[in-house]
């Protein structure tokens, strides 16, 4: 991996163009000046910003990304880049177009990979995860990589070489999961079953980030570009639970990660999760986990 | 110590001269213990049915091996295998992209001589500059600190979280 200011490869007067690539690469940049690149055929790839806020197109589409998102880009689709804001700081890690092929190949084969084939060729859809992503772990994660990249720490390569494999194994099987999930839609074109996975899935995440907030249906559904009832069922059929059934799961495995790993008392994680009633979180932890938070906590 | 003595960059050799036996610079390589001792923060091989090796079991061929630096969570964990290990003087496993790394152990002039040879990497300019230079760096470190370990027990490795972006981790 290279650790390179932000590419001039994308620009139109310029050669070669992804999706080229002999290796994956790093591009990361303190911007001095406003950037801009016009739209070409990408890569696949995951883009942040460290600082400041980013305009990626993704087939025309405006994809915003601030830190703490990641956005996915799909290996063919049309990316263009805008970045008005001074001192904003891209950072673009664009995979060898055969690495994602061979990971697959090895997560359904094992390690006996067929390198006789053309892998690349192969017909493995990497679509579904092709979205913006609200993940701080994977945002710091692809932030070590730029360290890494000028780093003078023994097999820094290698390492970073690891850091990338197990980051796409990740992304590989979260799009496995999510092309499983998706074939729960009752919906007749695999293009519609995409399109609202990946709506739900937005809403999704963005649920993750802020079940402790007081968060409605109706928020939630207009991320998700539909009206309340239509998500609710989308949202069902997907993962056979509802938003709400989904949130105070995520409240109760909060609380019980809080009372696990905290001193706070049960009371302030009853509201830090976002409960306002005690009695019903303790009533709600107890089904879930068989034991009343305090007890919990003893045990 | 350490030599690179190849124009060819699809491989290199590394020597180093111990004042130790041929036994004890075997057992630092080709037991998890002994490995932990100056190169890995943690190395797990496994047999061929999967089961783990003891610390100072010897590690046997066609063992599979996942291992953990210092300075790195488990989450930064390489995986190989083991091609060789003759329980005297010749170990050799799968590394960085998977290329063979050899171990051999000699004397020379009344020391111990380790040698190890990285070969079969790819000779494009990028795996030059990455694994062709990073490796031999990495492994002129190590190779180091293997000698003070089996000469004087000072380990030179960085344990310390706090500090990064150093050859010694």
């Amino acid at each position: 991996m290279f650790l390179q200011s932000l590419p001039t490869s994308l620009n139109v007067t310029n050669a070669p163009t992804p999706p080229v690539y002999s290796d994956h690469f790093l591009y990361s940049e303190q911007l001095q000046r406003p950037y801009e690149c016009p739209e070409r055929p990408s890569g696949m790839g995951l883009l942040i910003t460290g600082k400041g806020n980013c305009d990626f197109y993704v087939n025309g589409i405006r994809n915003r990304v601030h830190q703490h998102t990641v956005l996915f880009v799909n290996r063919s689709s049309q990316l263009a880049i805008r970045i008005l804001e001074k001192d904003a700081a891209p950072t673009l890690l664009f995979f060898n177009s055969r690495l994602p092929d061979l990971i697959q190949q090895s997560l359904i084969h094992g390690d006996d990979v067929p390198l006789d084939e053309t892998v690349d060729t192969l017909p493995f859809d990497f679509s579904f995860l092709e979205r913006m992503h609200h993940d701080p772990d994977l945002h710091q994660t692809i932030s070590s990589l730029i360290a890494l990249g000028s780093n003078c720490s023994s097999f820094a390569s290698l390492k970073a070489d690891i850091i990338i494999r197990n980051l796409f194994e990740d992304l590989l099987k979260e799009n496995q999961d999510a092309f499983r999930l998706s074939k729960n839609i009752h919906a007749m074109k695999a293009a519609t079953r995409l399109e609202i996975f990946k709506r739900v899935s937005l809403a999704k995440d963005w649920m993750e980030e802020n079940f402790h907030s007081n968060i409605t249906l109706e928020e939630i559904a207009a991320l998700a570009a539909m009206n309340s009832q239509h998500f609710l069922r989308m949202f069902r059929q997907i993962y056979h639970i509802t938003p709400h059934q989904y949130l105070i799961e995520l409240k109760l495995k909060k609380a019980k990660h809080l009372l696990d790993t905290t001193q706070q008392t049960v009371t302030e994680i009853c509201h830090a999760i976002g409960f306002e009633s005690i009695f019903s979180f303790s009533v709600l932890f107890k089904k879930r986990f068989d034991f009343a938070p305090s007890h919990f906590r003893k045990a | 110590m350490g030599q690179l003595t190849t124009s060819d960059f699809s491989e290199f050799k590394l020597r180093v001269n111990i004042k130790t036996t041929v036994e004890n610079a075997y057992k630092a390589w080709a037991t998890p213990a002994g490995l932990e001792s100056w190169f890995l923060r943690k190395a797990v091989f496994k047999n061929e049915k999967g089961e783990s090796r003891k610390a100072d079991d010897p590690i046997q061929e066609k063992d599979d091996y996942t291992i953990f630096f210092h300075g790195y969570p488990d989450s930064v964990a390489e995986k190989g295998k083991v091609l060789q290990a003759n329980g005297k003087n010749l170990f050799s496993f799968t590394f960085s992209k998977g290329c063979p790394v050899s171990i051999s152990i000699y004397q020379e002039h009344n020391e111990i001589m380790v040698e190890l040879f990285e070969s079969k990497l790819p000779t494009d300019e990028q795996t030059i500059i990455r694994h062709y230079i990073g490796d031999s760096k990495g492994w002129i470190f190590y190779l180091t600190n293997l000698k003070s370990i089996l000469e004087g027990g000072l380990d030179l490795r960085n344990k310390n979280e706090e500090i990064n972006n150093v050859i010694t981790a």
